[in-house]
């Protein structure tokens, strides 16, 4: 499979499953924020705790390319996470106030939900102002 | 506003990688760490299940996190990485101001199709499931204020992070990282103060 077919198609496995979830419900993700609604954090443990099993089974039969942690962001503010704080905080007040997260907006965009297209676009507009 | 160094550019090294695992703190092997992970998540998931308030009509969560983890079997398989969806907001940053300068990319990035094949496998289950449209439809209305401050937020807080939800979240916490714990927490803590503080 070329590499366009491969990220199409995971991509569409990917997003059928967030859908089928409900965790793209905006009301889903607030909820969880008020403790009124666990749905999403033991759909989001279920999905972190299966590809921990996955990504460890894939990298002891020693692949070319192993599926590797993510290395911290710093930007020298105040210790060496300091971008992972600030950064997963300002991630979290968005979500708390918008029920979206980068990943979510875009199934919430594809239905066309409240003002879902106008967050995508918002997100996109600060994607582009770098 | 100087914008361009806070882009985490991601070339890891292997052993770069390996010093921020929670293997290199607490001295387990990978299999000790990921078997201690994934007992701990079922406890969680074990004790959420029996005594927290949940949803009834959506589908059962952990069914709906084994079908996300569908996803990323399938990502492993087939294109030999994990999910992620946030480096796609920088990729279309860079494109959107190469084609201001008049440069047309030869094909697009993986991380930009990945996001349009996220979007195809949504419609065609919102079209073939009913009652995930919905749970979508189920949704309070937010504020103009919230969606253009929120969308501001959740960009530039994912890449100032190195990731979101489900780059840190279901993939990067997968792989033991410290940053992805420590991301994770910041994320959920933020969120959990502010949901209750002011009921948003």
């Amino acid at each position: 499979m070329t590499s366009v077919a491969t990220s199409l198609l995971t991509g569409a496995i990917f997003g059928s499953g967030l859908t089928l979830s409900g965790v793209a419900s905006p009301q889903v993700i607030k909820d969880q924020f008020r403790l009124s609604d666990f749905h999403m954090l033991v759909t989001f443990l279920t999905a972190s705790a299966s590809s921990a099993a996955l990504f460890a089974i894939y990298n002891s039969q020693s692949p070319e390319k192993k599926i590797l942690a993510r290395t911290n962001t710093s930007h020298g503010w105040f210790n060496k996470f300091d971008g992972n704080m600030v950064g997963g905080a300002m991630v979290g007040l968005g979500m708390s106030l918008t029920g979206a997260c980068p990943g979510t907006v875009l199934v919430q965009a594809t239905a066309g939900i409240g003002k879902s297209r106008l967050l995508a676009l918002s997100s996109l507009f600060a994607a582009s102002s770098g | 506003m100087k914008v361009k160094p806070l882009v985490a550019t991601q070339q890891v090294s292997p052993n770069e990688a390996e010093n921020g695992t929670v293997m290199a703190v607490t001295g387990w092997s990978v299999r000790q760490a990921v078997v201690r992970y994934v007992l701990a998540m079922v406890a969680g998931i074990g004790i959420l299940l029996s005594v927290a308030p949940r949803h009834p009509s959506l589908l059962h969560p952990v069914i709906g996190g084994l079908l996300i983890g569908l996803g990323q079997l399938s990502s492993v398989l087939l294109a030999r990485k994990a999910v992620g969806v946030s480096s796609a907001y920088e990729d279309f940053g860079k494109l959107f101001w190469n084609s201001t300068e008049g440069k047309t990319p030869a094909s697009l990035p993986e991380s930009i199709l990945f996001v349009l094949g996220l979007m195809s496998g949504a419609l065609a289950t919102m079209l073939s499931v009913p009652a995930t449209m919905e749970a979508l439809n189920r949704s309070e209305e937010v504020s103009l204020p919230s969606v253009l401050v929120g969308g501001f937020l959740l960009t530039f807080g994912a890449r100032i992070a190195g990731g979101c939800t489900s780059g840190h979240g279901i993939s990067g916490m997968a792989t033991m990282g410290l940053s992805s714990f420590i991301s994770i927490a910041a994320m959920f803590g933020t969120g959990l103060i502010t949901g209750s503080l002011f009921k948003v």
